[in-house]
């Protein structure tokens, strides 16, 4: 690592956070608006799995998500026996762990997004012909939208710093695995002072520039009385 | 059971006391009269399917829309009712302006597929837009437009869709006085120029004298005075 490679955690952090992005964005904003504007049966428990990621250490989330994906958990075998491939020690891996870290950031914001918009708008729609399916689409997830926006940036930054659990499903594979939070571990470790001191920079002056951009966008959305 | 007539026979329990109320016009506008938390409000979103009756019968122009009894029970869809609703504050989408609001029920009628028909209809709301004075506001958003105007627009967007029924929740109540008094001549012209049967809610019997063709004050779910209907 002495003189490694500065852009390739940097790429790869990026790839996992974008990709981790999307997944949480889907099951976030499909979790929020089934427990929270349908009635389905045991909500409370869903809603508590859902945010259960947010308070255990991402170890214990690593170790959980090593146990279903390993070698013998039952998606390493299934992908093993069907595709012939190793989820673990990939970036796929740290794809699946990011997702699952940074789901409850997504889903909180996304809820209280969609609680947030008066019903009324949502039964005017159904009086003028909707179904639930156009309801959604065109009247709770455009409302919704600074909820989401802001969803975003949180899981974004979130899945860009995930280490824990990272570590445990990926690994840290220079050029294969290694993420920013992982590679400074490592520079750390092999006192790369110079390396852990730019990546430490990089990764603070880029999550400061999405948290001010980001609320400084929501209150501008506010001015403008929304 | 008429071909031209709006049916219903409503029962509810609700937190004070029981909704029971029985009704049945065949033209014009049915007001409703009554203070806040008689019940009224409950009428309209039981006839529309926002809300479910526990036990009656709602039919419109010959056509089953609900029913309790068990041997044709039945519980039509809000969206498969030719009921439109104008809420007491408009409820204008925010995220659509004007024209998207008022083209966004045209979108949900099967006759919208058809080409030939489309046209019909998108030239049917232009017709509408000019005749309420809205056509220039069609790129503005909801926010952006005074309280008549939102008035307007609202009622466009609710009879843009033909609707069998019309449903007018406290329509004049958002407004200040001197918009209101050029809103009710609106309303009266409305009634001369469209043929669709109303029911209107309000507090005020001022309104009521005004508005109704045939009308009733309820108290506390129940029917105190009719008069023009045939309600109990």
């Amino acid at each position: 690592m002495q003189g490694g490679n500065l852009f390739e955690p940097i790429l790869l952090s990026l790839r996992i956070a974008s990709i981790a992005t999307i997944f949480s964005l889907l099951f976030g904003v499909f979790f929020a608006y089934i427990i929270n504007k349908r009635n389905i049966p045991f909500k409370n428990i869903w809603e508590t799995i859902l945010i259960l990621p947010l308070v255990l250490p991402p170890s214990v989330m690593g170790y959980l998500l090593l146990i279903f994906v390993g070698k013998r958990g039952p998606l390493g075998i299934f992908m093993q026996e069907t595709f012939g491939v190793t989820l673990v020690f990939t970036w796929i891996a740290a794809v699946m762990a990011s997702s699952i870290v940074s789901l409850p950031l997504m889903y909180q914001n996304v809820k209280s997004a969609m609680i947030s918009v008066d019903p009324v708008y949502e039964r005017a729609a159904r009086t003028l012909g909707s179904g639930e399916v156009r309801v959604f689409f065109t009247v709770t997830l455009p409302l919704s939208w600074p909820g989401i926006i802001s969803g975003i940036a949180l899981t974004f930054a979130r899945a860009m710093g995930e280490f824990g659990a990272t570590m445990m499903v990926a690994g840290n594979i220079p050029g294969r695995t290694q993420t920013i939070p992982t590679a400074i571990y490592y520079a750390v470790e092999s006192g790369n002072t110079k390396m852990a001191n730019t990546l430490v920079l990089i990764m603070t002056a880029f999550s400061f520039a999405l948290i001010l951009v980001l609320n400084l966008w929501l209150k501008k959305k506010n001015y403008n009385g929304r | 059971m008429e071909n031209n007539t709006i049916y219903f026979k409503i029962k509810k329990e609700l937190a004070h006391f029981t909704l029971d109320v029985e009704c049945s016009f065949e033209r014009g506008t049915l007001v409703i009269q009554g203070e806040s938390g008689s019940g009224k409000t409950t009428i309209l979103n039981c006839l529309s399917g926002l809300m479910m009756p526990d036990s009656g019968q709602v039919v419109v122009d010959g056509v089953r829309y609900y029913d309790s009894d068990t041997n044709h029970a039945m519980n039509l869809a809000t969206k498969e009712r030719r009921i439109s609703y104008m809420f007491q504050n408009y409820a204008l989408f925010p995220n659509m302006n004007i024209e998207h609001n008022i083209l966004y029920g045209l979108k949900n009628l099967p006759e919208y597929k058809e080409k030939h028909q489309r046209k019909e209809l998108l030239e049917y709301a232009d017709d509408i837009m000019q005749k309420y004075r809205i056509d220039h506001l069609r790129k503005k958003s909801p926010k952006r437009i005074s309280g008549g105007e939102k008035q307007r627009v609202a009622l466009a967007r609710a009879i843009v869709t033909k609707p069998k029924l019309l449903l007018l929740d406290e329509p004049f109540s958002a407004l200040d006085e001197d918009t209101k008094e050029m809103m009710y001549d609106e309303f009266l012209q409305f009634k001369k120029d469209f043929d669709i049967k109303t029911i209107l809610i309000t507090h005020s019997s001022a309104e009521a004298n005004l508005l109704a063709d045939t009308r009733f004050r309820l108290e506390r779910g129940q029917i105190r005075a009719s008069e023009g209907c045939t309600c109990t």
